[in-house]
Formats: structure tokens, C-alpha cells, sequence
């Protein structure tokens, strides 16, 4: 298997990588910890993250797994802590959400080696469908609550 | 059955006020960073962490 790029770390808040086309991704963190407040059993180090290319051409480079065997490579280290939980969204102004699910959900069930959990959802948001997951690791504390409060998060209230 | 799913597509699920927001920050981040902006300008803005 490839190896991931190097990761640099350009400030305090986010990681970069450069590929071997010149791309350049930034990943960032964001604590939402406080945004979950109403639910006390996920409420506790959850974080989102998001990933942009800030330099390069993305839709006229050919694919390069490095670049998901990179991503994964920054979720192991982010599930050391294994109390760690992620909850994301995928955009849906261009209306390909989905195209980024799968091209995710491919890093995913490529890279991972199996520690990693990952829950997928559905928000409906006045009339429109949000795409998010949760990844947690298998060895969570409270694994089974948190999947349940997660499901719990995407069901629609009053929906028998 | 075909009602029921028309009455659902008008529920908002339990989650929606936070998922909004997540696709609200992320896009407006994401906006700035296309721009040329980095991350620090927004630091009072969001909670950028780094758990790692």
C-alpha cells in the first residue's frame, strides 16, 4: 500500500498536504461539543472537521489514493484518544453530497483498519436532505449510546 | 402510505438545528479559504481545535 503524504502543520488550527499534483488540502477541527449540549451522552469531545483544497486543480487531477490513505492516516491519529468522536456533514450547494459520501465512504472502507466505527445519516432540513456521519471508535466508552443519540439526531420529530 | 411520506418530508428530523449550522460554518469557511483567507482571521468565530 502507498504511504500518506507528509502532513504539515501551518498553524495552530489546521493540517495541510500537498500531492504529488499539486494539490494542496487543509483539514481542519472544529470543537462542537457545546452545539450538543441537549445531548448529554454525545455531548462530550465531539468535533467535526472539514477538508478544502487551497491550491491546485482538484477536477482535472487523476485519482490518487494517497490522498484518502492521508485522511484515514489523520483519523487514526485522531482516535488515539479514543474518546474522540466525529460528526460531519457533506456540502449540499452544488447538489453533489452525495459524490462525496461515496468518495469518502471509499476512503473509508479502503483505509480503515477496522478501529474505526461509521454511522451514517440523514438530517431532513426543511424539505432537504442532509448527508452526515458519525465515526467513533469501536472502543468508545459509550459507543452504543452515542450511535443511539446519533440516530436519535437524524430521525424526524413526530415521526412515528 | 404515500401521505405519510408527504407529511414527512415536511418534518425537520431532532438534529436539523445542528446540522445546519455544521453546513453553514463549513461553507462559509470553506468560502473564505477560496479566497485566499486563512484560518486565524475566523479564530473568534469558530472553535478551531486541534484534538490531535
Amino acid at each position: 500500500m502507498s504511504n500518506p503524504y507528509n502532513l504539515f502543520e501551518p498553524d495552530e488550527f489546521s493540517y495541510e498536504f500537498v500531492t504529488s499534483q499539486e494539490i494542496t488540502y487543509q483539514i481542519y477541527f472544529l470543537d462542537y461539543s457545546a452545539m450538543f449540549a441537549d445531548y448529554p451522552n454525545i455531548a462530550e469531545f465531539i468535533y467535526t472537521f472539514n477538508i478544502d483544497v487551497i491550491d491546485g486543480n482538484e477536477k482535472s487531477a487523476i485519482t490518487d489514493e494517497r490522498i484518502g490513505i492521508t485522511i484515514v492516516e489523520i483519523f487514526k491519529r485522531f482516535f488515539i484518544k479514543i474518546e474522540n468522536v466525529v460528526v460531519y456533514v457533506c456540502d449540499t450547494t452544488d447538489k453533489k453530497h452525495y459524490a462525496r459520501k461515496r468518495k469518502f465512504d471509499t476512503w473509508f472502507w479502503k483505509y480503515n483498519d477496522g478501529n474505526i466505527i461509521k454511522e451514517d445519516g440523514i438530517a431532513m432540513i426543511e424539505g432537504t436532505e442532509i448527508v452526515n456521519a458519525l465515526l467513533i471508535e469501536k472502543h468508545h466508552p459509550k459507543l452504543h449510546e452515542i450511535i443511539f443519540a446519533f440516530k436519535d439526531l437524524n430521525n424526524k420529530v413526530g415521526e412515528k | 402510505m404515500v401521505v405519510k411520506e408527504k407529511i414527512n418530508k415536511t418534518l425537520n428530523s431532532k438534529g436539523a438545528a445542528i446540522f445546519k449550522k455544521m453546513l453553514e460554518d463549513k461553507n462559509a469557511i470553506s468560502k473564505h479559504l477560496q479566497k485566499g483567507g486563512k484560518l486565524s482571521d475566523l479564530k473568534d468565530k469558530y472553535k478551531f481545535v486541534k484534538p490531535i
